[in-house]
């Protein structure tokens, strides 16, 4: 039987009159709804201390499945995108300074020898481009993005719910923090943690805030900037993205809300101007002068076909009644949320402690551990700058250079060097883990393809604002989110980038 | 004329520098896949080439049996913090590895090595663990990679073991005063000199060299590495001159 037979056999396997096209849109609408699970409780292969697990790559092996399916019966191309150079570019360096980093002849940490840690990193990298590339191809219009962001909602509307059922547990007598662990723990290898900080069906709070700001908030947000509903349902997305703010209110992750804060802000600052003046515009009445002009006939015409505009000229209480609700539930919920998080002490710290120095500082507000990686992954780095010393062996190298501040008061650090730990460390910081691993020729190969990204999402935001918006903020997002973690196994990471790529390389070809 | 033709090379160095990533790049990547796969096989060759012309070290490991003995010197630690103990004490035994004594005792063994070029360069102390601490040495010649770290690890046995019977003695004594069994004047001078020596470690430690002779020796990097190191250099070599080189937007 010759190769072309053979591929003929396997295509007409699967009989014609079953749609290839709604099984792969089916497959991948479960993967967003399962992105949340982070840590699958059952998976084969996995060691325990394995804990970037995810549920959705279940389903997304079986989705690869069909749509390889589907491109031996030329139903669809392999995905492709301006951005995927620089990438290509980067995992080819990448195996080639880790093939360098091998005669540097690092000492095995606990067990954890070189090529070890090679393969187990090539690994999780491999799982972070699965989900790339997968919303690369299952993109290249806006009823793609509708079909995903349908599923998105979903699992975040779960999501949303799980974390109400924690915040019970953990804040009200009403139910048992060891029962709602004990559920969580029938799909998850960690239930709630000791702290009372909610983690959704994440392993952790600071994971589920890393989810929201990354990969739920970018769309809810573009969503109230430009008034893009996947839905009838207005109200949706923003009944949705309250709750994904109080969620991350919930988990007190620090990180997670200074990157919303920061995202946001940058945003707003490119574009999102017209919106928000836009807002104040309605709020207080005030028509700048070109929308005076533009409009004016147009508003005209509205108010005297609409009985109960919007406007405030006229003499409707109910109109400043609307505006005063509004401001109060603003005001309110602004207030609420800032004294309900002033209340924990793990986030008032930042601002109570009394320190010696800065060092003291970041022990006193448990941020202590995460200086010492930065600063002993700085230290590595200035002894291999240029190749690095190759992907995955950051942790061979960190614990000779731990400063002698974070000796002292430091327990995160203690258990570490206690000869009872088997902790194999890590950087807690992408960029600098990058530079550790690959060198400067590596980080810049990657930042090459950050900017690739940002390219397409200037793109973007001139063909259609809200994947525009959304784009831009998962960017920021994103890479806010490397400065606080290292893994490249996070799907949401990797998404929200795909599914813009996906999507912009079609405007491109539209215009060719 | 000349002027133009500098323009020219200029606005073309300009438009090659400025333009984005295509698909007619990654086609091309593809496409030369015989050209990579070639210089894969030249660039292993190169590799093994280079591993037999400038071969590296070897490394012998030796290994040190580590006992703090928990179970006894738990009550006496005022501390409740098990992790603080035992990392605080780790690291003072590995201050020991590190001293000057221990090290300058290695560099007396052999003439053309100093303290300074052992630590930085030949020795290699593994992340202390619960029992066996690996010991490291790396020379051109196995013999003496064996020799150097057999040296080390009886040098840092002997210290730590001379610290724990100074740290026992001077516990002894201070246990006596506490009695009332000796006075402090018959044994101040004792305790002077017992403190002077002391290496600050508890003396419920003990240490015994566990493999001392006929150690593991092997090179620091393999044959396997070096073919595989000269294969992906010469792919990204090539990678990087395929997509920075010819036509591939016309």
């Amino acid at each position: 039987m010759n190769k072309e037979t053979t591929k003929k056999t396997f295509v007409n396997a699967v009989p014609s009159q079953i749609n290839l096209e709604k099984i792969s849109r089916f497959l991948w609408g479960l993967v967003l709804l399962t992105l949340p699970i982070t840590s699958f409780r059952f998976f084969p292969l996995l060691g325990k201390h394995t804990y970037v697990r995810p549920l959705a790559f279940y389903p997304l092996a079986l989705l690869y499945l069909v749509l390889f399916l589907r491109l031996l019966r030329k139903e669809i191309k392999l995905p492709w995108s301006n951005a995927l150079l620089p990438l290509l570019l980067f995992f080819i360096f990448t195996v080639f300074a880790t093939a360098r980093g091998a005669l540097l002849a690092p000492i095995p940490l606990y067990g954890n020898e070189y090529w070890g840690r090679a393969i187990r990193a090539f690994i999780t990298f491999g799982i972070g481009l699965s989900f790339f590339f997968a919303a690369l191809w299952m993109h290249k219009d806006e009823n793609d993005l509708r079909h995903s962001l349908k599923w998105l909602y979903a699992g975040l509307f779960i999501t949303i719910l799980w974390v109400g059922v924690q915040a019970i547990a953990l804040h009200t007598p009403l139910l048992k923090k060891g029962q709602v662990s004990a559920w969580q723990e029938l799909f998850s290898v960690r239930g709630l943690t000791k702290v009372r900080r909610v983690s959704g069906f994440a392993f952790e709070a600071s994971w589920l805030a890393g989810q929201l700001v990354t990969l739920y908030i970018p769309w809810l947000f573009a969503s109230i900037l430009t008034h893009f509903r996947v839905t009838n349902y207005k109200w949706l997305e923003p009944l949705l993205l309250i709750g994904a703010l109080a969620s991350l209110l919930l988990t007190f992750s620090r990180g997670g809300m200074l990157i919303a804060l920061v995202a946001t802000g940058l945003t707003v600052l490119i574009s999102g101007r017209k919106a928000i003046s836009r807002g104040f515009a309605w709020f207080f009445n005030r028509q700048d002068a070109e929308n005076a002009k533009k409009n004016s006939e147009r508003i005209k015409e509205k108010t005297k076909k609409t009985p109960l505009s919007w406007r405030l000229g006229g003499s409707k209480p109910a109109h400043y009644a609307t505006r005063a609700l509004l401001l109060l539930l603003i005001i309110a919920m602004l207030w609420g949320g800032v004294t309900f998080i002033s209340q924990q002490k793990y986030v008032s710290r930042l601002w109570t402690v009394e320190a010696t120095g800065i060092s003291d500082y970041f022990i006193q507000i448990n941020a202590g551990g995460r200086l010492t990686y930065i600063w002993a992954a700085a230290k590595v780095y200035t002894a291999h700058p240029i190749l690095g010393t190759g992907l995955g062996s950051t942790g061979l190298y960190l614990f000779q250079e731990y400063p002698d501040w974070a000796m002292v008061n430091n327990p995160e650090v203690a258990r570490q060097l206690s000869p009872t730990t088997n902790l194999y460390p890590n950087a807690k910081n992408l960029y600098l883990r990058l530079l550790v691993e690959t060198g400067v020729v590596g980080f810049f190969i990657l930042g090459s393809f950050l900017f690739a990204i940002l390219a397409q999402i200037g793109i973007a935001l001139q063909r259609n604002k809200f994947l525009g918006i959304g784009g831009l903020f998962s960017f920021f997002a994103i890479v806010s989110y490397y400065l606080m973690q290292d893994s490249f196994a996070m799907a949401e990471l990797w998404v929200n980038f795909g599914i813009v790529l996906g999507i912009t390389e079609h405007f491109s070809q539209e215009i060719s | 004329m000349i002027m133009q033709y500098g323009l020219r090379t200029q606005v073309k160095i300009m438009n090659w520098l400025l333009s984005p990533p295509s698909k007619n790049d990654f086609l091309r990547l593809l496409h030369a896949w015989k050209f990579w796969l070639i210089f894969s096989l030249i660039g292993a060759a190169i590799g093994a080439g280079i591993y037999f012309i400038f071969p590296p070290d070897y490394r012998a490991q030796a290994t040190v049996v580590v006992d703090f003995n928990l179970e006894e010197s738990w009550e006496q630690i005022p501390d409740r913090e098990l992790f603080y103990y035992l990392e605080r004490e780790s690291r003072k035994l590995v201050e020991v590895a590190w001293s000057d004594e221990t090290v300058d005792a290695v560099a007396q063994e052999f003439a053309d090595l100093t303290g300074s070029s052992l630590r930085q360069e030949r020795l290699a102390l593994s992340q202390p663990q619960d029992g066996a601490w690996h010991f490291y040495a790396d020379d051109a010649n196995p013999a003496r990679a064996e020799k150097i770290v057999q040296t080390w690890v009886e040098n840092f046995n002997q210290q730590v073991q001379d610290g724990t019977a100074n740290a026992l003695a001077l516990n002894a004594l201070k246990t006596a005063l506490e009695n009332g069994d000796v006075a402090l004047a018959d044994v101040e001078d004792d305790i002077a000199k017992l403190e002077s020596e002391s290496l600050g470690i508890s003396a419920y430690i003990q240490s015994s060299l566990s493999q001392k002779d006929n150690l593991p020796i092997a090179r620091t990097a393999s044959l396997a590495e070096y073919v595989f190191l000269g294969a992906t250099a010469m792919l990204l070599l090539s990678a990087v001159w395929i997509l920075f080189s010819g036509k591939a937007h016309e």
